[in-house]
């Protein structure tokens, strides 16, 4: 196995202070090397520094050795001009933006073509290179905006490997495509590796992803190494806490357990943690001695490097099979709260209805799970139910405790349902206080504004997040307060709109487990959407599966996930990272 | 926003902060302050600025007692200037204030509720802006006859549809946020989240802009006495001073090229300080004439 | 057919929209103060036969609407009343003057074209450099300052310290014509070519932070084919801006016009609002508006050719 791409002591520094320290890397011709971290452990800026592309006031120092030669990472345009995209490409995570809106596609994959060719030999390298990635030759005539995502990031991937690189960088290629396009894409650059005898480089935050992909693990973590090893060895045995818990924090599909693993407290910044073992403040066997040193990275193996002092011990220890929940077999849904018969929705302009015939019915206290991908409607259906959208026609039914409201249209008053949205970041205003956004919702629930310590104390905060405003929270603290508000005005029915895809693995677990205790505590009926099919096995007990605006099926969460009636449920399933390993081991 | 504010309240924090600022911005801010003193102390500075002197006729600069000379009239060109600040400011500022506070009223229910409001809004806006707001100022206000509150009243008019759209751009963006659906979820009034919400969301954006609106009504209201449709004739205005001083390009120059470059640099400084607010709220830079 | 459907809709709109500006145009008119026949008559002698001939020629009795459509009808057939002020018709009078104007417009906006889009370019592909900050910083000043304080200024230095330039006239000859209109040009210009460097530097930023130059630079594309990439990105939004450009040129050629004592439209717009000559300046204003509106319309109907997705989506 020759290397064809090596880095020792790899630094990114801004002016701020430094993003990433310490990065050592070999990557193999004919492997995947995956960096897995979550936001802020820098992995970006890994990438950018390896094809030379960091941002202004961003700088990289270290050894980088391409194809048996010295790179110089400071070397300007100069160093870079020749190496990019003959040596080393980069693959970029959004394929709706990584292409000129104006220009056609063949134009823009034949741009990087080496110089000399004749019209004909261009033409014939474009039709090639489309037909590489799946693509038909008369994709070269098209717009992007033409395209669907999958086809724009397969049209990205014909230009990146114009120029014949012999490594790819590929930043979070797939995260932002649907779950059942992101497995085309990935085994297509796997295929392309292969064929090409490529290396690559997969940057992304999805553990179960890397482990499925990679050949080497690279676990980065507040811009320093964790761990490094062989992905197999890695994952069956991890040697630093941190791996073991983000793996663990990662929900079962297969499965259903009484309380997801977490990690406590927030993903830190780089220069919150330097002088000692970043992980430290959360991890659960820190000790005394972690905090007073940075822990250097350690052999602990074969190819296997850990960065934690007890990294003997953490190899030996044998990792605790969670607790099972009793699967969920169905709950009582003859006491409906809610019941939606027929209904439809086309927005204007479109072509096609978001949603057709929607038939979905929420029993008391129980959590219905709503899956699809974009375009399936779900959100539309969130939206109506919470009244931000009218539909065209069908009913909205509230029934049992919730009482009707007598509203004829259907529309449910607001201390019935709430809703938390996807994005932490827009969730609040930012021009207000926590305590003030709380302290309104609290208003219309007929509640006085000294109830918010107690509001906050329900979702996991302290009372003195009263007087913080938006910006200074973590994401997942964010999300947290937004559910206080959907709480403040005291509903029977939650609606959960995406609200953890946009956390942190870590983070994300956290809010689940606060979701489903909410639920129990204050008999909450929750509808769940979400197109992570193994978020919905841990939260629903019902689950409704939606295609192009149409129910397919629907059914007791394990019934579904387990023994899928429908094609479409069965390929959302083979989507899920990770999963093929996990029916072998 | 503080930084704004300040100023006026702690003079040592306001110089602190001043300091800290790029050398332009510090400029802008002085020249600002420097305005201001004149607006207010014109009059005590300058009392005889109106005083002609038939008999002296045109004196170069540098003339015994007349450091910039005079004009046409024998009038003192450098107290003519001070008092002129008054007429170049006043009228800009409540021009400013006034457009962006039609654009307030218009265009944030135009953006948060739409349908016809938002499109009837819409077409009045595409009307006036059809056509040079200097243009049709001279026009308006020289056919209805001039004066000076007049002007103002029309500029104001004509300065409000670019203030609309800003603003009903502006809340037209944040209308989809979450934060703003959740209000709407939690079943809150239209104009409570209006202005609870949405409009502390926009504020830097009407400030910005009430600095660079500011810079273009000084300009247009000069370009208005400049063809002597803003003031009356023998009125302190540097607009009219340029149009009188123009004759006197040979005999005593500094008689209109004074006011012309005071013009330029109260311009210059509001437009600056536009920027600069426009840089530090993250205010996409809209460009506009 | 959604193409065709979407240029018949911005044809209409065009439409409407100067048919509502005629409208104000016209009403001008009855703004004025004092009475209507007498404004119209302005340093004639006014006997109530002249006033009653006025009357009745202007149709001044019949209902407001009727007047508003033999005015309009006339307008539309070239026939736009006489000036108060020379008796003659005003379209012989608009008709002396134009070519001045579109020489100095045109004039303008080839020097302002030509330095401010390489200005923009270069500003935004040197961001935050003394470069960027110094061409910022003179669109800055020219952005604030009025034309005719420029052109003072201009007149100032070239004309009567430096002589290089004449102070006033039009000139004989094409050459001689250039040289009269190079100073009114320059001030015209500095103004405009502000706002493109504005216009351009804010569009070519906002391209050269997009992903697609990341990733045109990730797969080792050349400089100049990153270039041709963003440029014609940036190129959209500065087209788009055109129609603001051309207000700008319309309202600072009146000053300009005037401060050079050049003979144009603009300068006869300022002289007929002094003598009250209302036909005058609604035709002005009127010829102003058509000018506009129609290079709105050529505008939108370029970004068609340059930009495919609003080729797709139909012009809105």
């Amino acid at each position: 196995m020759s290397t064809v791409l090596s880095a020792r002591d790899l630094q990114v520094r801004s002016a701020a202070g430094p993003i990433v320290t310490g990065v050592d890397l070999d990557l193999h011709v004919g492997t995947t090397l995956a960096v897995v971290g979550e936001s802020g452990s820098g992995k970006s800026m890994v990438a950018k520094a390896l094809s030379g592309l960091l941002p202004r006031g961003v700088h990289a120092d270290g050894q980088v050795e391409l194809a048996g030669n010295p790179l110089d990472l400071a070397g300007g345009e100069r160093v870079w001009a020749p190496v990019r995209g003959r040596q080393v490409a980069l693959l970029l995570q959004d394929p709706f933006t990584s292409l000129s809106p104006v220009h056609r596609c063949g134009p823009q994959v034949a741009a990087a073509l080496p110089d000399g060719l004749s019209r004909t030999e261009r033409h014939d390298r474009v039709a090639a290179g489309l037909a590489e990635v799946g693509l038909d030759p008369q994709v070269a005539r098209r717009y992007p905006f033409e395209l669907s995502g999958g086809m724009r990031q397969r049209v990205a991937i014909a230009a990146a490997l114009a120029a014949d690189p012999q490594v790819l960088l590929a930043d979070e290629p797939t995260t932002a495509l649907d779950v059942t396009t992101q497995r085309a894409i990935l085994d297509l650059i796997g295929e392309l590796r292969t064929s090409r005898g490529m290396a690559v480089v997969l940057i992304t935050h999805d553990l179960e992803l890397a482990r499925e992909r990679a050949d080497h693990l690279v676990v980065l973590y507040a811009g320093r190494v964790l761990e490094t090893g062989p992905t197999r060895d890695v994952m069956s045995r991890p040697a630093h806490p941190y791996t073991r818990a983000l793996h663990e924090a990662n929900p079962p599909l297969e499965h259903r357990v009484a309380r997801l693993a977490v990690i406590e407290g927030n993903v830190p910044r780089p220069a919150q943690v330097a002088g000692r073992c970043v992980f430290a403040d959360r991890c659960p066997k820190a000790q005394e001695v972690c905090r007073q040193g940075e822990p250097a990275l350690v052999e602990v193996g074969a190819r296997r490097r850990s960065a934690c002092l007890f990294a003997a011990e953490e190899l030996a220890g044998s990792p605790v099979p969670p607790t099972l929940a009793p699967p969920a077999l169905g709950t009582d849904r003859a006491a409906a709260v809610v019941r939606i018969t027929g209904l439809t929705k086309t927005f204007p302009g479109a072509a096609v209805p978001a949603l057709d015939d929607v038939d979905v019915l929420v029993g008391a206290g129980e959590c219905v799970g709503v899956v699809g991908e974009s375009g399936s409607g779900k959100t539309t259906l969130a939206r109506c139910l919470v009244g931000l959208e009218q539909a065209d026609g069908g009913q909205i039914r509230f029934l049992g405790p919730l009482a009707p409201t007598g509203d004829p249209a259907g529309r449910p008053a607001h201390k019935l349902v709430q809703i938390v949205f996807q994005d932490p970041y827009s969730a609040l205003d930012p021009a207000l206080t926590v305590g003030a956004t709380l302290a309104e919702a609290l208003w219309v629930g007929g509640r006085p504004r000294s109830d918010v310590p107690a509001l906050l104390d329900l979702v996991g905060l302290p009372a003195s997040y009263a007087t913080r405003r938006p910006h200074a929270l973590s994401g997942g603290e964010r999300q947290r307060v937004a559910i206080a508000r959907a709480l403040a005005p005291g509903p029977s029915l939650l609606v959960c709109d995406e609200s953890v895809s946009a956390l942190d693995v870590s983070v994300q677990a956290q809010v689940l487990n606060l979701l489903h205790e909410l639920r129990g505590r204050l008999g909450l009926s929750l509808v769940f959407i979400s197109h992570d099919m193994a978020v919905v096995r841990q939260m629903a007990d019902h689950v409704y599966v939606m295609l192009r605006g149409r129910v397919v099926e629907d059914g007791p969460t394990d019934q579904v996930l387990s023994r899928p009636g429908h094609d479409y449920t069965r390929a959302l399933m083979a989507s899920v990272p990770g999963r093929a390993l996990e029916e072998n081991a | 926003m503080s930084a704004v504010a300040v100023p006026l309240t702690r003079p040592r924090a306001a110089v602190r902060r001043l300091r800290a600022l790029p050398g332009a911005v510090q400029g802008a801010w002085v020249v600002i302050g420097l305005l201001g003193v004149l607006v207010v102390a014109g009059p005590w500075i300058a009392p005889h600025a109106l005083a002609q002197d038939v008999l002296l006729g045109v004196a170069p600069a540098g003339s015994p007692g007349h450091l910039l000379g005079t004009d046409a009239l024998g009038r003192d060109v450098l107290a003519l200037t001070v008092a002129g600040t008054r007429s170049a400011l006043i009228g800009p500022l409540v021009i400013a204030l006034g457009s962006m506070g039609l654009g307030l009223l218009l265009g944030a229910p135009a953006g948060y509720r739409g349908g016809l409001l938002d499109s009837l809004v819409g077409r009045w806006c595409d009307l006036v802006l059809a056509l040079p707001p200097i243009l049709l100022a001279i026009v308006v206000a020289g056919v209805i006859g001039g004066g000076y509150w007049v002007s103002v009243a029309v500029l104001m008019v004509l300065f409000s549809p670019s203030d609309t759209r800003m603003i009903r751009a502006a809340v037209l963006a944040t209308r989809h946020r979450p934060y703003l659906e959740a209000t709407r979820v939690l079943g809150l009034s239209g104009p409570r989240v209006l202005v609870r919400h949405v409009l502390p969301n926009i504020a830097p954006i009407a400030l910005t802009n009430v600095f660079l609106d500011v810079a273009f009504a000084l300009v247009a209201m000069s370009s208005l006495s400049y063809l002597g449709v803003g003031v009356a004739p023998g009125s302190a205005d540097w607009g009219r001073q340029l149009s009188d001083g123009r004759d006197l390009l040979f005999t005593n120059p500094a008689a209109s090229i004074v006011p012309g470059v005071m013009i330029i640099v109260a311009a210059v400084a509001a437009n600056v300080i536009g920027d600069w607010l426009a840089d530090r709220f993250g205010v996409g830079d809209e460009v506009r004439a | 057919m959604r193409l065709a459907l979407g240029i018949g809709r911005r044809l209409a709109a065009t439409a409407a929209l100067l048919l509502a500006l005629s409208f104000l145009v016209f009403s001008l008119l009855y703004v004025a103060p004092g009475d209507v026949a007498r404004n119209l008559l302005g340093t004639r002698p006014v006997s109530d036969e002249s006033l009653a001939a006025v009357r009745e020629k202007f149709g001044l009795d019949q209902p407001f609407l009727v007047q508003y459509w033999h005015w309009l009808s006339g307008a539309l057939t070239g026939d736009l009343g006489d000036s108060v002020r020379s008796g003659s018709a005003v379209s012989a009078v608009l008709g002396q003057r134009v070519g001045l104007t579109l020489q100095l417009t045109v004039l303008a906006f080839v020097i302002a074209l030509a330095v401010g889009i390489p200005a923009g370019v270069r500003a935004a592909r040197r961001h935050g450099s003394a470069q960027d900050r110094t061409i910022v910083g003179l669109a800055v000043v020219g952005v604030a300052a009025p034309g005719f304080a420029v052109g003072l200024l201009l007149l100032y230095v070239f004309a009567v310290m430096l002589g290089w330039f004449p102070v006033y006239g039009t000139g004989e000859s094409p050459l001689d014509r250039l040289w009269h209109l190079a100073l009114p040009a320059v001030a015209l210009a500095a103004g405009l070519a502000a706002l493109v460097v504005k216009v351009t530097r804010t569009a070519v930023l906002r391209e050269l932070e997009s992903d697609y130059v990341t990733f045109a630079r990730a797969r080792g594309l050349r400089p100049r084919a990153v270039a041709r990439l963003y440029l014609t990105n940036a190129a959209i939004p500065v087209l788009t801006s055109a129609g603001l450009l051309l207000a700008f040129l319309f309202g600072g050629t009146i000053l300009v016009e005037t401060t050079f004592s050049l003979p144009g439209l603009g300068s006869l717009l300022a002289e007929s609002i002094t003598f009250k000559d209302i036909p005058v300046v609604q035709a002005v204003t009127l010829v102003v508006a058509v000018a506009i509106s129609l290079a709105g319309l050529v505008v939108d109907l370029l970004t068609l050719a340059v930009d495919p997705r609003v080729r797709r989506a139909g012009l809105t």
